[in-house]
């Protein structure tokens, strides 16, 4: 399967370390203790993020892309960055963020362009991609956040 | 325990029919079984996703691995709008015949 090599070269960076905009509130918050716990996580984002009006314009909240970058960096907590997970939905009424916060402020989120699926570093990559931007911050309470925003 | 989305593997190893939320727990359970029916189907695989509500890389990692062991690409049945996206953003939809889903109106 020649193909398959343009997806598995591996240059990794770093992703901006930033705390995300501070104009928004959370707005919801779902604890997540193992991967059975995600379906519960994203029908519960699904039904919050219907509320965020502005959906119908040009620069609403695409619900679908909020709930698999959700998934992706929930599935990333959980696998590296001890449980429980907690997941976070913040907003400002037009625009939103999802925040997941993990235990291990000393394990920074690793950015892998060109992984294989489900390789470490892809999913982030993923919602790099989906969303409008990422970053990450240490609470300074033994907590790591990684963030990402729609708009 | 709730399961919210599985596959089952049909036609000798060579037709894959998911079904529900297709995520890391779904690819916990299948993934050894598959890379197994990957390996042993001599035929082309045909994966349906047309009972498929959501996937993420979890979901993708199990396409991958059809799309690793075979010859030539393998083929994605009933493929929505949202899988589209999650294929293109992976950079990983030249792997793959795909075969779109029906509109729902």
């Amino acid at each position: 399967m020649t193909d398959a090599s343009d997806v598995t070269d591996s240059s990794t960076m770093t992703l901006m370390e930033a705390a995300p905009p501070t104009t928004m509130a959370e707005v919801h918050s779902w604890t997540l203790g193992s991967v059975d716990d995600l379906t519960q996580m994203r029908n519960g984002l699904e039904t919050w993020l219907a509320r965020v009006p502005d959906e119908d314009a040009e620069h609403g909240v695409d619900a679908h892309r909020v709930v698999l970058v959700a998934s992706e960096l929930a599935t990333n907590a959980l696998r590296h960055g001890s449980p429980p997970v907690r997941v976070r939905l913040l907003s400002d009424g037009r625009a939103a963020t999802v925040d997941v916060v993990d235990h291990r402020p000393e394990t920074p989120p690793v950015l892998a362009a060109g992984r294989r699926p489900g390789a470490g570093g892809f999913g982030l990559q993923l919602a790099r991609r989906a969303a409008r931007d990422i970053g990450w911050f240490r609470a300074g309470n033994g907590e790591k956040h990684v963030w990402a925003r729609f708009a | 325990m709730g399961q919210h989305g599985d596959v089952r593997v049909e036609d000798e190893d060579s037709l894959w029919v998911m079904a529900g939320e297709i995520d890391a727990a779904v690819q916990a359970r299948y993934e050894e079984l598959l890379v197994d029916a990957a390996a042993r189907a001599d035929r082309r695989l045909v994966i349906d996703l047309s009972a498929v509500t959501f996937m993420d890389s979890g979901g993708l990692r199990l396409l991958y691995h059809a799309a690793e062991q075979s010859s030539e690409p393998p083929l994605l049945r009933g493929v929505t709008d949202r899988i589209v996206d999650l294929l293109e953003l992976s950079g990983v939809a030249g792997l793959f015949a795909i075969d779109l889903a029906e509109p729902a109106t």
